[in-house]
Parts: structure tokens; sequence; C-alpha cells
């Protein structure tokens, strides 16, 4: 697996095909994803965006099989450099995980051991993954440090030293310890600062324009992804409802979802009005709504939205909706 | 939106300072304890109707203020009016001009939410603990005599109750002051012990003097009779008059504590009162909301302390009123489910009813929907404002996210460090920031929107410490366009002459055992002329990236070096500088 580097597909470094990850509860089977289909180019960012409890965070944590217990990928495949991770063995997979593709978690508050110093944290993925010693290890975390603008005497300090915005580049330094090639960044910047997400945003562009990363950014915040992500995918009900470019998904969102999603965000150089909403809830993704899975929230919903599911289709090269409306204005 | 409206809340230098713990080797080096500045000083006015919001970064002291306003910490200085009459507020700025300290103490005893009968109160502790000394002593007293009296009346008869009396006080007085001095309540209860229950016992030992000779017992009858009134008592009679007496003065303890605590308490009480028009709506109502707690539960709860509603069908109606108003329709529906059975925005709406319920003037809403998906943002924000309009509501709202108060606020306030730096109506102070920090928050402010992309001002590293905030103006070391008297102190600009330094051998020899003198000035050891050659030219090149070499006013030989002298410096000021605008900036002064 060492040398899968060299490997695979160019255009495509990860491309995740009709997954499908459910949840084992009581009450029935919870389908958090329900057959997603995206892909990341090398050195592009990919925004996947939604609601919470739309089945972002589930999708990218599958791509690592770290999901809880109770959780299983039911079908689907996640190509990564020839490898299906979704299939290959928990060994095969520890080869990849740090080393071709890192996580940096939602909430860097708690996401850093408190009694542990943080350069030893760091350390900790390169002396497991790279099987070098302490002492080349910590070499490594002082440039890591550097690299996210941290002075590396710092190291030696603990966590509860250290104020959000720098336990948010610390998890970015920990996430980039093995070189990887695809980080993915949940929720990178929703606990933080207007000022503090600013300087992460700027640092996470720095990092993929000078390493070549490519990246997964998981958020709520469309505002946030309109400004760093190449390409878009939006999601809604464990379903993906449009992927495009970020230009084709904010400029010319074709299902209602995305629509009202953006128009969800006050604008500070708009007008100075009151966002719309959304109205009702999410659905139950044990029994999600037939059809179309954002219809009974839907303002436009006609009857064939109630029937029949709407499938992913390309509406312009490279831009693809998952909507009726979409597909009959072009139809009939 | 402009038209005049009374004030409906009036803060006047308003402070919450913390205190920081501090360690023992700390402490021996300080002299002071360091106190962290929360809030260092804020005037505010609030309308009646507005939704007036107080912006800025994590620690900027906008939560802490909105505490300190409802008391929820306790602010260390400054004065608030609720809902003042402007005849008051006049009469409070020309006592406040005229440095009547008496006038404006009674003033404030009457008029300021943040008033503390200080100095009433410590005289008070001092006439109470005096008090309770001075009982406990006597209690003791009785105690004792009654004690040697027993004793010396068994063993010889007739000493001389004088001497007794005198060894009496003396032991109760240094046994029972140690006590008062431990703990207030088992002092209490000694001197309820030992007062009444010696004083019952002598009671009955004179009244079967006066009955039993009928004539006036002198001290040494007394005692005497006092041992044999003991000796023909049975024990369990004894205990039980000793069990009373000890309930009886519990019971006036209490009393007499309640009476204390209630003249102590007199900004206390006026506080619960206007607790019933101030209310709070918390961040995050996945914490907000106790768990096990029915929604009813949660909405009541506020009556029932309040006692506001006399029966169990009152509180209904207004639980129910309350729900049906922050949006929970039917009531019904809601009144007895547990909050893990709602949605966020449910819960946040359970909140918005608990403030609710007890019909409000004035709510404080910290970050209400920073917790919520944004889809349902709106929804609350649209309800807070609906319920403006129709019961006249007025707001605080704290949030971080400008682009959240350009949409609903009246004007806003941007603090930084505990100050505000900027004031004004929304479209004025968003569209045209006058302050530097103002202007880079509204650049960083994401924009849905990819085709815009604009510049963004990023300032460099967090924001400092409130406990050890920066001279001058406490935005400088973070500011784009500092200039010479904005703050700069010569450790400052010392530290960025070492940056540039350690690119650069020429200036680490120049730079070595440079040491400040006194805020304002700083020695180069090395006095020669290239070394001042090689200030200047750093200063000519680089004091528009570095600014802090822009404070350096001038420099001159001295003895040991080169003596470097920096601009004066002071504190801007929160002057108007447009109509309803006001910036606290050395560029506008």
């Amino acid at each position: 697996m060492s040398h899968g580097r060299e490997g695979g597909d160019a255009a495509a470094l990860l491309d995740v095909k009709d997954l499908q990850v459910y949840f084992h509860t009581d009450e029935g089977d919870v389908r958090a994803v329900d057959g997603v289909t995206f892909s990341v180019g090398e050195g592009e960012s990919l925004g996947l965006a939604g609601e919470s409890g739309c089945g972002k965070t589930t999708a990218a944590l599958s791509i690592m099989r770290l999901l809880p217990k109770n959780g299983r990928i039911v079908g689907g495949s996640i190509d990564y450099a020839g490898y299906d991770l979704a299939k290959i063995t928990d060994g095969q997979l520890r080869q990849i995980r740090w080393q071709h593709i890192s996580i940096i978690f939602q909430g860097a508050m708690n996401a850093l051991n408190p009694v542990k110093r943080i350069g030893a944290q760091i350390a900790e993925p390169i002396v497991i993954h790279e099987g070098v010693d302490q002492e080349v290890a910590m070499k490594r975390v002082g440039e890591l440090l550097e690299l996210v603008g941290i002075k590396k005497e710092r190291a030696n300090e603990y966590p509860h030293e250290f104020s959000g915005g720098m336990k948010q580049r610390v998890m970015i330094a920990m996430a980039l310890a093995c070189n990887p090639r695809l980080v993915i960044a949940d929720e990178p910047v929703t606990a933080l600062d207007v000022m503090i997400q600013a300087q992460i945003l700027e640092l996470l562009e720095r990092l993929k324009r000078e390493l070549g990363l490519s990246m997964i950014l998981i958020s709520h915040d469309l505002s946030v992804m309109a400004e760093t992500c190449d390409a878009m995918a939006i999601m809604y009900a464990g379903k993906i409802v449009e992927t495009g470019t970020a230009r084709d998904v904010f400029k010319d969102s074709r299902p209602p979802y995305t629509k009202d999603l953006i128009g969800a965000f006050p604008d500070i150089h708009g007008p100075q009005t009151l966002p719309a909403y959304i109205p009702g809830l999410l659905p139950s993704l044990i029994t999600p709504p037939e059809g179309c899975r954002f219809h009974p929230r839907c303002k436009f919903a006609w009857s064939k939205c109630k029937e029949e599911e709407p499938k992913l289709l390309e509406v312009t090269p490279g831009h693809r909706a998952a909507c009726h409306l979409n597909t009959t204005e072009r139809g009939a | 939106m402009t038209e005049v409206r009374p004030p409906y809340l009036v803060l006047r230098d308003f402070q919450v300072y913390f205190s920081k713990r501090q360690g023992f080797i700390e402490a021996l080096r300080k002299a002071r304890a360091a106190n962290v500045r929360a809030v260092d000083g804020i005037d505010l006015e609030i309308h009646k109707g507005e939704v007036y919001c107080l912006v800025g970064e994590s620690g900027c002291g906008k939560t802490t203020t909105g505490k300190g306003i409802l008391r929820l910490v306790e602010p260390t200085a400054g004065d608030v009016f609720v809902d003042p009459r402007p005849a008051d507020l006049r009469e409070y700025e020309r006592l406040r001009a005229t440095k009547d300290a008496e006038a404006l103490e009674t003033f404030l005893q009457k008029h300021s939410l943040t008033y503390h009968e200080k100095i009433v109160r410590d005289r008070w502790d001092f006439v109470q603990n005096g008090l309770l000394a001075l009982l406990a002593t006597l209690a003791g007293a009785f105690a004792a005599v009654g004690l040697i009296l027993g004793l010396d009346a068994v063993g010889a008869g007739d000493a001389a109750p004088v001497a007794f009396l005198v060894t009496g006080v003396l032991v109760g007085f240094i046994g029972t002051l140690p006590i008062v001095k431990l703990s207030r309540s088992l002092a209490k209860a000694l001197v309820g012990f030992g007062l009444v229950a010696t004083l019952l016992a002598h009671l009955t030992v004179i009244g079967a003097q006066l009955f039993g000779s009928g004539t006036l017992p002198t001290p040494a009858t007394i005692g005497g009779a006092y041992v044999v009134v003991w000796q023909e008592n049975t024990f369990v009679i004894a205990f039980l008059e000793y069990l009373f007496a000890f309930l009886a003065t519990w019971y006036t303890a209490r009393i007499f504590e309640d009476y204390w605590r209630h003249r102590q308490g007199f900004e206390a009480d006026r506080m619960r009162k206007l607790r019933k028009t101030l209310q709070i709506i918390f961040q995050d109502p996945y914490e907000s909301l106790n768990p096990r707690h029915t929604v009813y539960d949660i909405v009541s709860e506020p009556l029932l302390v309040n006692r506001l509603t006399r029966s169990r069908t009152e509180t209904e109606s207004r639980v129910e009123q309350a729900l049906n108003d922050a949006g929970l329709r039917p009531p019904k529906d809601f009144m007895f489910r547990y909050p893990h059975e709602l949605s966020g925005g449910q819960r946040q709406r359970v909140s918005i009813a608990g403030a609710l319920v007890l019909e409000p003037d004035f709510i404080v809403a910290d970050e209400p929907v920073s917790m919520l998906d944004v889809s349902i943002r709106t929804e609350i924000i649209e309800l807070l404002l609906q319920l403006r309009n129709q019961k006249g509501l007025t707001y605080l709202f704290i949030t971080h996210d400008l682009s959240l108060a350009w949409v609903l606020a009246d004007r806003i306030g941007v603090m930084y460090l505990g100050k505000i730096v900027e004031e004004g109506p929304t479209r004025e102070l968003i569209r045209n920031p006058r302050h530097p920090y103002t202007k880079a928050l509204i650049s960083v402010v994401p924009v849905p929107d990819p085709d815009r992309k604009h510049e963004r001002i990023v300032l460099k590293g967090e924001r400092p410490d409130p406990s050890n905030i920066p001279a001058g103006c406490r935005f400088h070391p973070r500011c784009p366009v500092a200039f010479e008297r904005c703050g700069w102190t010569s450790d400052e600009v010392l530290e960025e002459l070492q940056e540039i330094a350690r690119a650069d051998p020429d200036g680490a020899r120049y730079l070595a055992g440079a040491k400040e003198d006194g805020l304002g000035a700083f020695l180069l050891a090395d006095g020669s002329d290239a070394a001042e050659g090689w200030l200047r030219s750093q200063i000519a090149g680089q004091a528009e990236t570095r600014r802090a070499l822009k404070a350096i006013e001038d420099m001159e030989k001295a003895a040991g070096g080169l003596r470097v002298r920096l601009h004066p410096f002071s504190e801007p000021t929160l002057v108007p500088v447009a109509t309803d605008v006001k910036v606290s900036c050395h560029l506008f002064a």
C-alpha cells in the first residue's frame, strides 16, 4: 500500500459512488447517507454542505471508516488510488489513514487530549504511521507548528494554554503530520470568531496552495464555502441534491433547496432585510418521504415530486442537480 | 428608526472586573492582584423598542455587559438606569457635573440598578458582629456565673458574688469571641443556648425565692437557691427547659437575621422586582434547558418563583399564552414534552417563552441563534422582531455575526477589549465604518457569493489579554493604521526592532544591550553614528508595515549610548463624529 501514492486516477483523487451508510437503531435503520456520489480532484477543495443532520459528516467519516459502532457502509464504493476504501481490510486502511487521508475533527476545543503536551499529540501519528523515532518526529512537529503559524517552542505546552484559534491550528498541524494528500475538515471554523475564522481559512487556503492538498470541507456555513471551495456538493436528508463548481452552485443553483439554503444567509453587502428561511423540519431518515425528499418543504413541489425520486442529472457540463423542476423544464 | 425615543436602559461608566486568581509566588511579587477588565467603562443608551446590537470578538466583554446589566455577574462600578424619566437623567448628569457626592449617593440609591449600600452594609456588619459578640459574651458569662455559683454553693455556701460575676464575664468573653469570628451560625446557636437557658434557670430560681420567702433575693441567696432548684428538678425537666430555650432563641435569631438581611437587601429586593421586566435568552438551547423538566416546568418556573399566579389554572393559562407567543402552537402539544423531544429551533422557542412569561420590557438576547442551523435562524429572529412590534420589547442583542446585526439591529455598538470603539445606526456603521477595527470586522464577514472576492483585512494575532490591556488605544498593537500617538511603548518598539534584527546581523549588534528607559524611551548601548543610521533607515524603510517604528520621535546621543524617545500617547475617548455616530480613535480626534 505504501506505493499507492503513485497509482490511481489523475483527475479524481477520491471517487465516492452511490455510498449508502445506515445506522441501526431500535426504531429502524437510519439511512443517514443514501446513495451519495461525489469526487475530489487532485488539489481541489470540495465543499460538502447542508443542514445539520443531512448526513454530510457521516459521509465524510465513512471515507475513513470512522463510523460509530451502530453505523455501517451498506453499499457503494469509495475509490482512492485504485483501492475501494469501503472494502479493503483494516490493515490496509490503516496505511491510508493519516498518510494519505487525514481529518480535522469538529470542535478543536474538545478534540485535543487535555493532559498531553501538544507536541506529543502531534508526534503520535508520525511515530505510529511512519515508524520513525521520537526525535525525528519531534523535529517534524516543530516544522509543522511553524507551518501553521505557531512558534515551535510551544510544542511543550498543554492544550489549555492555547486559545480556540490556536487549538484549531494545532489540529491542522496534526492532520498534516504525515503529509496526506487529502484532508477532510469537519466544520473547521464553526465555533470560532469571525476574525479567527478568517485567519484559519487563510491558513487552509495557503496550505492547499503550497502543499497541493486536496480538501473536503464540511460545513453548514455556505458563506464560508463560497470563499474557499472550488467545487460544491449540497446534501439534503442523506442525498446529494446538487454538485458542481462553486460558481455553478452559488450563481446558477437549480434545486429550490440550494436556493433556499443560500437565501437563508444574511448578506452584509446586500439589502438590509431578513433573509428567507426554510419552513418545516428535516424529515425522519428512518422513513424518508416518498419521491423527492425535500417535497414537503418545497415551495414548488408538484405531483411528480411526491411520486418519483429525482435523479442527479447533468444540467450543464460538470453541474448536476436532482430536481424534477429542472429536468421537466428542460425536457418539456 | 431615527425618531427620538426615550432611553429605556442607560449605562454610565459601566465596569465589570473579575479578580484574577494568583499563585503564591505571583502574589509575593506583585503588590496588587490583577483584574481581568472584562468591561472597562462603557456608556450605553438603548431606546424604547430598539434593537441594539453589541458585536465583537469573543472575550471582548459583550456577554459580560449583558449579564452585568441583569446583575447575573456583579458589576464593579458604574450606574445602570432602567426606564428612567428624562428629568431624572438630567438630574443625574447635573449631579455628576457638580460632583456633589452626597446628593449623588442619595440619587443613585433611589435610581441606579447597580447601587450598592456598601458603606451602610459595612456599618451594619460591624454592628451585627458587635451585637453578636456582646450577646455571646453575656451568655457565656451567665453560664459561667451559674456554674461557679453552683459549684461554690456546693462547697462553701457564701463567697462574694461580685468576684464570680467578674470571673464569669471574663471567661465568657474569652471563650466565645473566637467562636463569633469562626462561625456566625455557631455563635448564634451558642448565644441562644447559653443566654436563654441560663436566663430561664435564673428566673426559676428568682421566682422560687420571691414566691417562697416573699423577700427580695440577694445574689448570695440566689446562688444558694439556684443549686437547690437544680438539685430538686429532675433531669428530664431541666433538659426540656433547656431544649425549649434553645429553640426559642434559635427562632428569634432567625427573625433577627431575616430583618438584617432585609435591611441589607434593600436593593436586592428592588432587583427582584426588576427581574420581571429584564430577561435574558441564552445562546445554547441545548444547555440552557433542564433536560429533566418538561416545557411546562421550565416556562412556569419564573411565575412560581416570583409568586405571580394564584392558581394552577392561572399558571397554565399564562404558560399557554407564552408558548403561543413564542410560536409553539398549539401550546397543549408542547407543554408536557421534554427538551430532548424538541428540535433546536423549538428549544430556543421554549427559552423565549420562559423569558416572555413574565411579560418583560427588555430582553438581553445573547447569541440566540448562533447554535441553530442557518435554515431556521431567520424564523427565530423574525419571532423576536414580531414580539417587539406586538409588545414593545427592547432588545440588547449580543452577537459576533455582523451580517446578522446588519439585518436586524437599529443601532450597533462595536466592542473591543471591554470598550465600545464605535457606535452608530446600522446602515451608517456598516456602509461607512470609521474605526479600523470595525472596518476589519466587516471585511472578514463571509459572503455567500463566490464572485465577490473582496479584500479581507485579516488582523494579526488574537485579541490581547483583558488582564493586561495595552497602553493608549487598546487596539493599537493589531491596528493596520496605528500611528505615532496610538500608544506604542518602549517595550513594544524594542520588540519590533528585535524582530527585524532576527534577519539582520548588523541590527542585532546595534540592539545588543538595549534597554527600556520608562514607557516613553529606550537606550541603545551602541551610541555610534552607524547605529543611529541603521535605526533611521529602518524607520524610513519599514515604518509603514511595522507600525511600532512610527512611534520613534527622535534620538540623541546620551551617556551610555543612544537615547531614543517616543511620541507621547493617550487613550482615545468615544467622541461624536457624525449624527448619532461615535468613534473612539485618534484618527477622528
